[in-house]
């Protein structure tokens, strides 16, 4: 007798690899770390990056068109930082001139792109949206804090990062614990705004 | 949206991958980059490289055609710049002299392929073909400017990138907004066009 087998949403260790991207998103940004950190948060970022590429991969294998923003995420917070993050410290370490400007340049561009994404997904619980447009505005003080040179821009996306953590948190939570409340979606918060 | 049997499309996710590749080879032929810039932007290449071959193997699994393209834009834009950049940083950092002559005539052989493609193209989307010629004219003076060392041939196919990455840009939200229920304006193609002016 044959088994079926059937792929396994990844959903919930997906919203924890987001919500650990943004905290140390907002630890890099918030919080003075030392080099041997930065190399950590860094080797970590990379390592979580191949398995949040993984899970994507089994989202779009499954059907699931969401695999797309996954992948997105994978390479914004994952390769991009990651990398970027060992750079830095290897550049100090070896006094090796090197300019955050590209990497700034890189996070504008998929900030713009999510951003841009937006209004294409107001189908999904408002906290869900809210949490994109979190990630977006995070890319996008990051990139400008980077671009700039500018510590006190990278700062204000720190606190965007801590936001994009806890609504993840929520996210996560909620697909272990399915009953928990999701809310209204934006086309319907709109929806009911244009009716009253 | 979630089928049992189907694989969904890795198209956005690709489109939105291939922008930044388009981005990065327009910031680093049209500036003048310190070492740890050209090495960051080589390792960012071969990492985005191996995400879009695998990308890439999901539309081969589907049977689409476009796969192959997207093979050829994975070694053309992601894995041949990779290399060419992290070797310029590494040679410079160490002060050894490299030609990057190899380099040069690799961009020029896609940069045939990719104008066939742009032919090939004819019926889809004006845009598309515009993005599909800024890539082959990119690459193009990417490769002369390699070969002949002369930064100006080098800055023209940077800005021919940069048209590329918009056209990605565009084509990726054009993609995703569909998969989730939106439709963008996508414009005439060039054949509807030439029938349209034989028709007047």
């Amino acid at each position: 007798m044959k088994d079926k087998y059937e792929l396994t949403s990844p959903n919930m260790i997906l919203a924890f690899i987001s919500a650990t991207f943004g905290l140390m998103n907002f630890s890099a940004a918030c919080l003075t770390l030392a080099n041997d950190s930065l190399i950590a948060i860094g080797i970590i970022r990379m390592l979580l990056g191949v398995v949040l590429f993984i899970c994507a991969w089994i989202n779009l294998l499954r059907g699931n068109i969401d695999g797309n923003l996954n992948l997105i995420y994978a390479v914004c917070f994952g390769l991009f930082s990651g990398g970027n993050m060992i750079l830095t410290v290897i550049s100090r370490t070896l006094h090796m001139e090197f300019a955050p400007v590209i990497y700034g340049l890189l996070q504008i561009f998929a900030g713009a792109f999510i951003g841009c994404l937006l209004p294409a997904l107001r189908n999904v619980p408002f906290y869900s949206w809210l949490k994109y447009l979190c990630s977006v505005l995070g890319l996008l003080f990051f990139g400008f804090g980077d671009f700039f040179w500018n510590s006190n821009i990278t700062y204000y996306g720190g606190w965007c990062f801590l936001l994009f953590t806890l609504l993840s948190l929520y996210g996560g939570i909620s697909s272990i614990l399915p009953g928990l409340p999701q809310g209204k979606s934006l086309k319907q918060i709109l929806h009911a705004s244009k009716s009253l | 949206m979630t089928g049992k049997n189907s694989i969904a499309s890795p198209d956005g996710a690709l489109s939105f991958i291939f922008f930044i590749f388009g981005s990065l080879s327009w910031y680093c032929a049209t500036f003048t980059l310190d070492i740890g810039s050209l090495f960051t932007a080589g390792f960012i290449e071969i990492v985005l490289g191996l995400g879009t071959l695998s990308a890439s193997l999901i539309n081969v699994i589907k049977g689409k055609a476009r796969a192959n393209i997207n093979l050829l834009a994975t070694f053309l834009l992601g894995f041949f710049p990779g290399i060419d950049h992290v070797s310029m940083a590494i040679c410079g950092y160490y002060g050894i002299s490299f030609s990057f002559r190899i380099f040069g005539l690799m961009y020029i052989l896609g940069a045939i392929f990719c104008f066939a493609v742009m032919l090939r193209r004819y019926d889809r989307p004006l845009y598309r073909q515009a993005g599909t010629l800024g890539i082959s004219l990119g690459l193009f003076f990417i490769g002369l400017g390699e070969c002949t060392n002369l930064k100006l041939l080098n800055q023209i196919g940077g800005w021919c990138m940069l048209l590329f990455a918009f056209e990605m840009f565009y084509f990726g939200l054009s993609i995703l907004y569909e998969d989730y229920g939106l439709a963008l304006r996508q414009g005439a193609s060039l054949k509807e066009r030439l029938e349209q002016k034989h028709e007047r």
